[in-house]
């Protein structure tokens, strides 16, 4: 959308001229303004700046199937426009479309149509004072920054203000504060701003009196308009995928870890301090490092009890230490009975040097007289133990955009409606 | 928070990376408190403090 050369507001009268390419015949809207005509015949582009209508470049693709025809006159918003050039235009992972719309009183008016939505758009003149980066308002709206990238015309139909040609590039970058969008496209030193709003595409389709527009959207279509959900599409494939892939290799870890759980045996808490710490082993872990589990479970009844301990490596005396404990209480009040708490407990080691181990178990407990308990804890250990929290964490990192997404695309729409 | 999905697609293969390198070398985290100290095999010397 560059800037259109001055006196835009002035009125102009259509004139015929004849393609040089094919000689059909053109329709020039916007006489004394348009600098270019991509015939919509042979889609050919022409200069119309001098007198003897020259070729610029003559084009071999057919005609594009414009959503609304060229020379299509409509009532959008209480004024009448005529639809004069379409292009389309495309960044690395979207593509949409660019209707010219021209009125001699008014200048020109940019329609789009990206994925499904249609707006309306109008180049900004007095930029001064535009600073939606830095966090600044604009018309009372606080506008987000949310894309940027170097914007590529696919191709052009009609005419235009500037010698917009295929190929040509801007610097794009968008902010939004739904229904409104600030586009910003820098092209060497030029740089053009553009109000955009959204538009019902009912407005649309009324004002142009066009049906059965390709994708335009209905119902549930209006889910898939922002950049938001756009994006979601784009890279649910890859969310899938590498969700299944994490699935698969932790159930490969785990098989391949061959974890093996031991019956360790019971620790006695009803003990005096003579004999409180139990050593129990010696458990060889295999090469490199792995992960051992110890789980603990006892009968408590309104109790609670604490372990502490370590792995103690028999050859180097490293010691790898945990704490444990669990708690168990029930009753009966107003509200019926309830319970809170386990009967049991786990507790991980994580990335244990390969050698041999003793556990050594210390513990302590209590009742609801803070008596020890006389039950014994039963005492196992899994050794090379994978767990999930490495593949829970892994699904986080997995989800984490698309959540951000969905969270953003949310927000967009409830604004949208509001 | 707004890259393009080749930026996703290397989050996602980090995220896998640090799958099979964490469960492959056994590291599990949040694994409580675990500190590791030099010390006998099983022997005395502990003193274990308890607060409930």
């Amino acid at each position: 959308m560059s800037a259109p050369p001055g006196g835009s507001d002035r009125p102009g009268r259509p004139k015929m001229v004849a393609c040089p390419a094919c000689g059909a015949s053109l329709t020039l809207r916007a006489l004394g303004q348009s600098v270019t005509v991509a015939c919509p015949s042979c889609g050919s582009l022409i200069d119309v700046t001098r007198p003897d209508i020259q070729l610029i470049r003559k084009y071999t693709e057919q005609t594009r199937q414009l959503r609304i025809p060229l020379g299509t006159r409509g009532h959008l918003r209480g004024q009448l426009w005529q639809l004069i050039g379409a292009m389309q235009r495309s960044a690395v992972d979207a593509a949409w479309e660019e209707y010219l719309l021209f009125n001699p009183y008014l200048g020109f008016r940019w329609l789009v149509y990206a994925d499904g939505r249609w707006s309306l758009g109008r180049m900004l003149r007095d930029t001064a004072a535009l600073h939606p980066e830095k966090g600044q308002p604009y018309q009372g709206h606080l506008f987000e920054r949310l894309d940027s990238g170097t914007v590529t015309v696919g191709w052009v139909v009609g005419e235009f203000y500037w010698r917009v040609t295929t190929g040509e590039q801007v610097l794009a970058t968008d902010f939004a504060a739904p229904p409104l969008m600030l586009s910003r496209e820098k092209s060497g030193n030029e740089v053009v701003w553009t109000l955009l709003e959204y538009l019902q595409p009912l407005e649309v389709e009324t004002a142009f009196r066009i049906t059965d527009v390709p994708g335009s959207i209905v119902g549930d279509g209006a889910r898939q308009t922002d950049h938001a959900w756009q994006t979601l599409r784009q890279i649910r494939a890859t969310t899938f995928l590498a969700l299944i892939a994490a699935f698969l290799l932790q159930i490969i870890g785990e098989i391949a870890s061959r974890s093996t759980t031991i019956d360790v045996g019971t620790y006695d808490l009803q003990h005096d301090a003579a004999d409180e710490t139990q050593i129990y082993g010696p458990y060889a872990l295999r090469p490199g490092h792995s992960a051992a589990q110890l789980l603990t479970s006892a009968p408590l009844d309104n109790a609670w009890v604490q372990l502490q301990g370590s792995m103690e490596n028999t050859a180097t005396g490293q010691s790898y230490r945990f704490d444990d404990g669990f708690q168990y209480y029930h009753g009966y009040d107003s509200d019926g009975s309830w319970h809170e708490g386990a009967s049991s407990s786990s507790v991980y080691l994580s990335s244990l040097p390969a050698g041999t181990y003793n556990l050594v178990v210390d513990g302590i407990s209590g009742d609801q007289t803070g008596r020890p308990l006389t039950c014994p804890v039963t005492l196992k250990l899994q050794l090379n133990a994978v767990g999930w929290r490495n593949f829970w964490l892994s699904v986080i990192a997995i989800l984490a955009y698309p959540a951000y997404l969905i969270y953003q695309g949310l927000r967009f729409e409830r604004r949208f409606h509001q | 928070m707004n890259f393009r999905p080749s930026g996703y697609v290397v989050v996602c293969a980090l995220a896998i990376v640090y799958l099979v390198a964490a469960n492959a070398r056994g590291y599990i985290p949040f694994a409580g408190s675990i500190t590791r100290s030099s010390g006998g095999a099983g022997s005395g010397g502990r003193v274990f403090i308890f607060h409930k």
